[in-house]
């Protein structure tokens, strides 16, 4: 079963990923920061993140910059955020959303895509 | 020194000078006036003279009591004239004074004469002696004569003199007036103006101005400054508003995104029964708030763009993209809206099939939904909206045609601004920003491009945007 890690500092869209994901059949791991999400990963790797930008703790960016000096292997990123013109974070991001302007459904869309 | 009194002296100089040019040419005027009278005095006075040697000479060939008495008569007329007070100066009194003695010391000799016996010898010679005495008279006549045309002659000359004095001083006055009129006024004048107009064109308000005079346009350059200093700092005081004001919105309208998002998703995950089975009798309404939502959703963004835009934030992220194929997909995403209004779309592509060209995908999208929500929103029911593509070398056309309620004339040049909603489209819709044209208008003359807009009202507008096609 593939694996994905939901950064997301806000409950209401983790537990909303958390539904949408599990509904398509994927095992989903939650944080609430960059920090918490930096252990997850550390404990059982993940095969796709979706990443919050703005988080209280560890924002994503820090996450983001942390995990491709911590870990050889790639793992795709998506980019869920409500902050605008979030761009150019590296080769693993795969895309930015954001998360008011597209429905639940597109995120599966994009998920489906990279994993 | 202040130009208004440079401007005094000079006009005063130059009025004392034209009056004392008016004096000396009175003074000239009577001077010659009085020496002709004068020369006409002494012309009389030769004249009569003259008579006398004559009457002299027939006395001694016909005399006769008549001859006498009339001698008597030229010779008192002669005193009168003699007697006249019109010669003053001591060379004319000299003069003067030998006539009268010649003059009189002539009346005892003619009263010898008249007693003498005619013929006689001692006639002769009296009578040699009274024309002696009268040439005497004549010479010296007319050398006072001469003085006083000479005189007149001296007098016009020193004239000459004044009036030539009063030309140059004229002309070095006009100099002078010319140059406090060009240095004090035409040049500070003319860098003032330059100030200003460089200020109007290049719209900074910062100016090298510099004008040092202490005059009176010192004093507005001075002023000038102050004002500029002034409206500066206004102006800094008034962006810093506007720049919080658009913080605040940008800030806002990104919390806003949140709560807006969860609504969202919980919708939609509530319509696909994933958290359990909703009834059926509720589903339209979650719909409704579905689609409340998104129209919320929609605002913020749209001030969001306004707020980039205001902040020169917007950030393009050109990717190559074929024109027709979003244009379609645009339209495609609005054919619900249309539906509603029964409004059909169509899309000619004409020669622009298989045109690649690099923008902002969402940015350029945002500009086709604007504009063609417009025209579906403003339309007839069962309207038309037409929208053609074209393109030459070097620039894509777009043009969106519908056949809706249009704009009225005097609404048309303020569509492009901020908020701006024409009256008619308040009566079809009284929600709408009045943002879309201007979001349209700013992306668009951000990719080197312009839009233009033609409307009747009640017919429908049209809208023609130029790109130019980079790729």
């Amino acid at each position: 079963m593939k694996k994905i890690l939901v950064i997301e500092d806000n409950k209401q869209y983790r537990n909303l990923l958390k539904i949408a994901l599990e509904g398509e059949g994927y095992e989903v791991e939650t944080a609430e920061n960059g920090k918490i999400g930096l252990e997850k990963v550390g404990i059982g790797e993940a095969d796709l993140i979706l990443l919050d930008l703005l988080m209280p703790g560890m924002d994503g960016i820090t996450f983001y910059n942390s995990l491709t000096n911590r870990l050889k292997k790639h793992i795709p990123i998506i980019v869920l955020t409500n902050v605008t013109d979030a761009d150019g974070y590296g080769p693993n991001i795969k895309s930015v959303l954001i998360k008011a302007n597209v429905s639940i459904d597109e995120v599966l869309v994009e998920v489906k895509k990279y994993i | 020194m202040s130009i208004q009194l440079k401007l005094f002296i000079t006009t005063a100089t130059a009025i004392s000078l034209t009056l004392i040019l008016g004096a000396a040419l009175f003074l000239t005027t009577q001077q010659v006036n009085e020496n002709r009278a004068k020369v006409l005095i002494v012309d009389e006075i030769v004249k009569k003279v003259n008579d006398l040697n004559t009457l002299t000479l027939e006395l001694i060939l016909h005399p006769s009591e008549r001859i006498k008495e009339q001698w008597q008569i030229q010779h008192q007329e002669v005193d009168m004239l003699l007697s006249e007070d019109n010669f003053k100066s001591e060379e004319e009194q000299r003069i003067l004074g030998k006539i009268i003695d010649n003059h009189n010391s002539a009346k005892p000799i003619f009263t010898d004469l008249s007693e003498a016996s005619p013929s006689s010898q001692l006639s002769t010679i009296l009578a040699g002696q009274l024309i002696t005495r009268k040439r005497e008279i004549v010479t010296d006549a007319y050398n006072l004569s001469n003085l006083e045309r000479s005189k007149s002659i001296n007098v016009r000359e020193q004239f000459n003199l004044v009036l030539a004095a009063f030309v140059i001083a004229m002309i070095s006055l006009m100099f002078s007036i010319i140059w406090v009129t060009n240095v004090s006024i035409a040049r500070p004048l003319s860098k003032l103006n330059k100030a200003a107009l460089e200020i109007a064109k290049t719209k900074s308000l910062t100016t090298t101005l510099n004008i040092s005079s202490n005059d009176e346009i010192g004093q507005l350059a001075e002023s000038f400054k102050t004002m500029l200093a002034s409206l500066k700092e206004q102006f800094e005081k008034e962006k810093e508003l506007d720049r919080s004001k658009d913080e605040f919105l940008s800030i806002t309208a990104h919390h806003l995104r949140t709560p807006l998002g969860t609504l969202r998703w919980n919708l939609e995950l509530m319509l696909k029964d994933k958290f359990g089975k909703v009834p059926a009798s509720i589903k339209p309404h979650l719909t409704e708030m579905s689609e409340s939502n998104l129209e919320l959703i929609g605002l913020v963004n749209e001030l969001l763009n306004v707020s980039r835009i205001n902040q020169n934030k917007v950030i393009d992220h050109p990717k190559p993209f074929v024109v027709a194929d979003l244009t379609k997909k645009v339209i495609d995403g609005l054919k619900y809206i249309a539906g509603q209004k029964s409004v059909s779309m169509n899309l000619d592509v004409g020669n622009v099939d298989g045109l690649t060209i690099n923008l902002d995908i969402a940015l350029f999208s945002q500009v086709l939904q604007n504009i063609l929500s417009n025209a579906i929103k403003y339309n007839k029911d069962s309207g038309k909206v037409d929208v053609r593509l074209s393109k030459t070398d070097k620039t894509l056309k777009i043009i969106v045609m519908d056949t809706g309620i249009g704009i009225p004339q005097r609404d048309q040049y303020k569509l492009f601004t901020k908020f701006f909603r024409s009256e008619n489209a308040i009566n079809v819709s009284a929600e709408g920003t009045g943002l879309g044209l201007y979001v349209v208008k700013s992306y668009i003359e951000r990719w080197g491009g312009k839009v233009r807009l033609e409307s009747q009202e009640n017919k429908g507008v049209i809208v023609e945007i130029e790109l130019p096609i980079l790729v």
